[in-house]
């Protein structure tokens, strides 16, 4: 190994410093969001909170998981997630799985097909429409029956389908494997990485929507969190922001903050992403380096 | 293989009429397990199409598309004649154009020096921290920007009162929303995106690094004449898929949903983009027609914007990218 020079010391060293500084800026918000939730409504009159909480208190959490609407919501997003997730999985697979074979009949056309839509949108309104048409309107299932296939995704997991070595299937297929057998035992647990990394990325979306639920569902009882979170978090401030008053000083002295329940609520939405994905972090770079190595 | 010889050999001998009939016999499986995908497409894709006559129609729910009266261009007309949608479309290029001009280098530095970065337990945690930002919804984005910008509790505010300056009300100028937005949309993808250059990176032959070393090169030059060289095909493909990104959003330029979280009313007259343009005058208005044919505009352009993007990169480097 070659010594290093001075000067690549000194840009080793304002590198780290970059990095250090780019994280801090990342984590801050999250920081700054923690400690308002920790902190009492008379803790946040009194002082600026920046990394640690004033008048440590659990009351602004407290209010979250008494009120009834915000577990609701959460069972909801729950819901959506799991369902959504598994349906769009076995959909994607499945058809991955059926376009892996390139002697199949009419596979470019139907390739085609499946990929157009993402290419031709109509738009919104003719959506809204059709989901109007279809009378899902104010039903758990606009949530879940639209976002069975992406074009995208199935591609990422045929692509990296394609990477199993064929000697696998072929000797399978001598010892009398059905197509069934082969799917189910041998492709599938085989890309099992890429899998993982797509039902990561269905869930965070689930777990995420919220406009779907602004479009097409108004009764309370079927919001999912993510539309209390948008209510609480931003609503709130757009109202904050015309009367040119801040929170802060609007309240008087109550027991908790809205501003720190707001960042309360904040931070129960993060925590299922935050501790969610480091899990998945090691297959990122694998799957998804072999999905965009195209043939 | 012997197999496959077997089976097409028994293919050859069969009559022609018979044999595609044979063959999707055989593949009878595969058509089955495609059906869902094929049924779901038809369904929440393809019957979204037709709605698209509503442009030209004098559309109302009760009515629908085969009662309601056509009204050629209209919508269209008054489309071109709105002050709103001239600034929609002002807007949406403007933004979309900086954040491409930010966004399509900030990854590959952000690569670069990642790349330079020597303690591996340091680069794992600097790559986990900066690619947490890119699966929080805009939602969750928005909300903590609103409160780091913050006219009287925002740390932003507060290092600028310790400094004696006047605190800014990030969030009420209309000045500052460009900026804010391309600031905060390439803060919230440059690490995801930066995954694809590190790939990149680590298929760069090792040997080249070693030749340039034996040549007498040190560190600087070998990034400059290896490394960079190395990552400019990966460069090419991102900038041109990005470049058809720059109608519609996605990736690191922001989409509706990032806008629609990051404004707010005070600062409308440069954040609404033409697709927020669509969903305040198409569904919170309830001007379906007119909001349809808005829609349609953008597709036809976000249309265009991809397929040429899509034939620039097949020619680039031989294929497309779907």
């Amino acid at each position: 190994m070659h010594r290093r020079s001075t000067a690549e010391q000194a840009f080793a060293v304002a590198n780290v410093i970059f990095f250090l500084f780019f994280c801090a800026i990342t984590i801050y918000p999250f920081i700054n969001a923690l400690a308002y939730s920790f902190s009492s409504a008379d803790g946040v009159r009194r002082n600026i909170i920046t990394f640690l909480p004033h008048g440590l208190t659990l009351e602004n959490y407290g209010v979250i998981f008494r009120r009834a609407d915000i577990l609701h919501a959460s069972f909801i997003s729950l819901a959506r997630t799991v369902v959504g997730t598994l349906y769009a999985i076995v959909i994607t697979t499945l058809a991955a799985y059926a376009l892996l074979d390139r002697r199949l009949p009419f596979r470019r056309p139907i390739l085609i097909y499946l990929i157009l839509p993402m290419y031709v949108y109509a738009g919104l309104i003719p959506y809204f429409v059709l989901i109007h048409d279809l009378k899902l309107m104010n039903n758990f299932l606009v949530y879940v029956l639209p976002h069975g296939f992406w074009a995208f995704n199935m591609i990422l997991i045929r692509t990296y389908m394609e990477s199993i070595p064929t000697s696998l299937v072929e000797s399978a297929k001598i010892d009398g494997a059905r197509e069934l057998t082969i799917m189910g035992r041998i492709i599938v647990p085989l890309s099992l990485p890429i899998i993982a990394v797509i039902c990561l990325f269905l869930a965070v979306w689930q777990w995420n929507s919220w406009f779907d639920a602004t479009l097409f569902v108004n009764k309370s009882e079927l919001q999912p969190l993510a539309i209390l979170l948008r209510r609480i978090l931003l609503q709130e401030v757009v109202a904050d922001a015309s009367s040119m008053m801040s929170l802060t000083r609007v309240d008087a002295v109550k027991k908790v903050n809205s501003e720190s329940v707001k960042m309360a609520t904040l931070i129960v939405a993060t925590v299922p992403i935050v501790f969610a994905y480091p899990f998945f972090q090691r297959y990122f770079i694998k799957g998804i380096m072999i999905g965009a190595v195209k043939e | 293989m012997s197999s496959g010889q077997a089976a097409s050999r028994t293919r050859a001998l069969a009559a022609p009429r018979s044999r595609l009939w044979q063959r999707l016999y055989q593949y009878r499986v595969n058509y089955l397990l495609l059906l869902p995908a094929v049924a779901v497409v038809a369904v929440f894709a393809y019957r979204t199409y037709p709605w698209v006559l509503m442009s030209f129609q004098d559309f109302t729910f009760k009515r629908g598309l085969f009662g309601s009266d056509w009204v050629g261009l209209l919508h269209f007309e008054e489309m071109f004649s709105n002050p709103l949608f001239h600034r929609a479309v002002r807007n949406t290029l403007v933004i979309n154009a900086l954040t491409f001009l930010v966004g399509v280098p900030a990854p590959v530095v952000f690569a670069l020096l990642l790349n330079e970065l020597r303690h591996r337990l340091f680069k794992r945690v600097t790559q986990t921290i900066t690619y947490l930002p890119h699966f929080l919804s805009w939602v969750i984005t928005a909300g903590l920007f609103y409160q780091l910008l913050n006219v009287d509790t925002g740390l932003i505010n507060l290092a600028i009162s310790r400094l004696g300056l006047q605190p800014v009300a990030f969030f009420r100028e209309p000045e500052l929303f460009w900026p804010i937005m391309v600031s905060v949309s390439v803060w919230k993808e440059v690490g995801w995106t930066s995954i694809i250059y590190l790939g990149a990176l680590s298929a760069i032959n090792s040997e080249l690094y070693e030749a340039a070393t034996i040549d007498g090169a040190n560190r600087w030059q070998q990034v400059w004449h290896v490394t960079v060289p190395g990552l400019m095909g990966t460069v090419a493909v991102i900038l041109i898929l990005t470049a058809g990104q720059i109608i519609r959003g996605g990736g690191i330029i922001p989409d509706f949903e990032a806008i629609f979280n990051m404004r707010n009313p005070l600062v409308a007259m440069r954040s609404d983009t033409v697709a927020v343009h669509t969903y305040l005058e198409g569904v919170v208005h309830s001007r379906y027609a007119y909001g349809t044919a808005v829609g349609l505009a953008e597709s036809v352009f976000a249309l265009v914007a991809v397929v040429s993007a899509n034939w620039l990169a097949k020619r680039f480097r031989g294929s497309g990218v779907f």
